[in-house]
């Protein structure tokens, strides 16, 4: 960690996601060495070359790889490799992919499993590879990014919301276990991401089902109407660079007096929670 | 209290502790009931139940003069779901309330926890649950009526250390019980979550449990570790007796819970106080 709290090495898990790719743009930018992590069957090795090659800042090449969202002995020898080359990574952001909304009663069962592997499943494994050496070291900092569907009920998108409330779970009882150390481990949630899933049918009409609308037909600025009227700001969507703030607010805080926190980046519906 | 006469009442995780509890209660309330038990053992996890157990919770039932029909099924297989609920519709015809309880927990620390420690506990105490649910789903939106009920924990409301698996899986099941409690609400169907702190079952009390609570000690016996696990909330229980839990599953299922729906009820004795959102 440089005097200014940036990260040394830092691992961001989801790299080609919107957020991923706005927290890798802000690391590099920061003098970081990015590692970049894709899930397989949500992100592609040259998804990642592509967010690779568009960085600058960072000192060299940032190091990408694929992995299954189980894969924990991948994990671990890739993780192996990145301390060869870099060191001890001192920071790690995991972002999910987005599954498409479907209602339970259309879910299959690849629906499922595949929606909690790429959240739950990948960041665990991505948490247990770093962690032992931020123990160890006693310094790390860990930010989980999610979506609104973690913080309240999601209807359309249970396997989202599940997932996504898990993480939140795994990140507060990490926080617990690290608080001694100067380990942090934090949440970002974010409301509907300015990004191409919008462009998507099945996300369309999950927007507007928020609002208690069944639209026979939808579009883009319909959905941001209708995100428009969810959201007490009136904005439809949150910028992935609005995440990225938040994410390295809280990887370069001079120690860990925040942990275990969720911060909610919601268009105002953080005052619709219950305390 | 309630009477469920003739409804029809599906429990996983029914070989014994909780679910046996729930079982025999809505039996003696009237109801057949179909309970559901992997009847085998999981490597990490605290003694569970057997398939004598399995039987021995169906006589139970049957001692009440209710039906009963024990299915030794695993609820990480979706497959199996769809089953058991296929064959209690083929016996009884429907199903009014479905309990997703089966819930294993093993203890680590998420920097060393061995990886079948992680994923088993995951995969039972999350995907399970949601595969069971799943599986009667569509029976009853077509209904336009019925109650289901997850097992969830007070552990779901906020970090465990030490825990992070069980966490997590039950942090899921909170945001799965709420997002399908939106989706259903339109169909005449309640689903919530239960969320006590530890219950006086084999989960409770075993060797790994109390040394964890007591590290302090080489052989902790329950006298031990009685008041560690008081201190954990401000009533200073140390544990819920099981017909705790059962009679909030059966106020869950119950015509006054109408219109409760989306909550996940803390059975805690105040630990849930110190939550806030």
């Amino acid at each position: 960690m440089s005097a200014e709290g940036t990260p040394s090495v830092a691992v961001v898990l989801g790299a080609t996601t919107s957020v991923g790719r706005a927290v890798a743009g802000r690391l590099a930018e920061a003098g970081a060495r990015l590692v970049l992590v894709g899930v397989s069957g949500v992100e592609t090795s040259s998804e990642l070359e592509e967010v690779a090659s568009g960085l600058s800042g960072q000192p060299g090449e940032a190091m990408t790889t694929e992995l299954a969202p189980r894969d924990r002995a991948g994990f671990e020898s890739f993780f192996a490799a990145i301390e060869e080359r870099h060191g001890h990574p001192d920071a790690l952001v995991t972002v999910p992919g987005a599954p498409r909304p479907v209602a339970a009663d259309q879910m299959s069962d690849a629906d499922w499993d595949d929606a909690i592997d790429a959240s739950l499943s990948a960041t665990y494994c991505a948490y247990r590879a770093v962690l032992p050496h931020f123990e160890s070291t006693g310094h790390g900092r860990v930010v989980s990014v999610v979506g609104d569907e973690g913080r309240r009920g999601a209807g359309g998108a249970s396997h989202i919301a599940a997932g996504h409330w898990s993480i939140i779970g795994l990140a507060k009882s990490a926080a617990l276990e690290m608080a001694e150390a100067d380990v942090a481990v934090n949440v970002v949630t974010s409301t509907a991401l300015d990004d191409h899933r919008w462009q998507d049918d099945a996300y369309q009409r999950y927007a507007h089902a928020t609002v208690g609308e069944d639209a026979a037909s939808t579009s883009r600025d319909s959905t941001a109407a209708a995100l428009g009227l969810r959201h007490p700001t009136t904005r439809p969507f949150v910028s992935p660079d609005a995440v990225a703030r938040a994410v390295m607010m809280f990887l370069t805080q001079p120690d860990n007096t925040m942990t275990g926190s969720v911060l909610d980046l919601s268009q105002g519906m953080a005052a619709l929670n219950t305390a | 209290m309630s009477r469920f006469d003739d409804q029809v009442v599906v429990i996983t995780g029914g070989a014994k502790g909780q679910g046996r509890s729930h079982a025999v209660a809505f039996a003696e309330l009237g109801a057949d009931v179909v309970i559901c038990d992997i009847a085998a053992q999981i490597p990490c996890a605290s003694a569970m139940g057997t398939i004598d157990d399995l039987n021995h919770t169906r006589d139970l039932v049957e001692a009440t003069g209710r039906r009963c029909v024990a299915v030794q099924a695993d609820t990480r297989d979706a497959a199996a779901m769809r089953d058991l609920v296929g064959k209690t519709i083929a016996e009884f015809g429907r199903i009014d309330v479905f309990i997703a309880n089966a819930g294993i927990a093993a203890f680590g620390p998420i920097a060393t926890m061995p990886d079948d420690m992680w994923f088993d506990v995951v995969d039972v105490n999350l995907n399970g649950v949601a595969n069971a649910i799943r599986a009667v789903v569509p029976h009853m939106i077509e209904r336009e009526r019925g109650r289901i009920i997850a097992t969830a924990s007070i552990v779901g409301r906020e970090g465990g250390p030490n825990n992070a698996n069980y966490a997590a899986s039950k942090w899921g099941v909170i945001g799965l019980v709420k997002s399908l409690a939106i989706e259903l609400a339109p169909h005449g169907v309640t689903i919530n979550a239960l969320s006590p702190m530890s219950v006086s079952t084999d989960m409770c009390h075993n060797d790994k449990t109390y040394t964890l609570f007591r590290p302090d000690l080489a052989a902790p016996t329950t006298d031990d570790v009685r008041d560690t696990f008081a201190g954990l909330n401000p009533m200073r229980v140390p544990w819920l007796e099981l017909e705790d839990s059962t009679n909030s599953v059966v106020f869950l299922a119950s015509d006054e819970a109408r219109y409760i729906t989306g909550t996940s009820l803390d059975v805690a004795g105040g630990w849930n106080a110190n939550h806030c959102a």
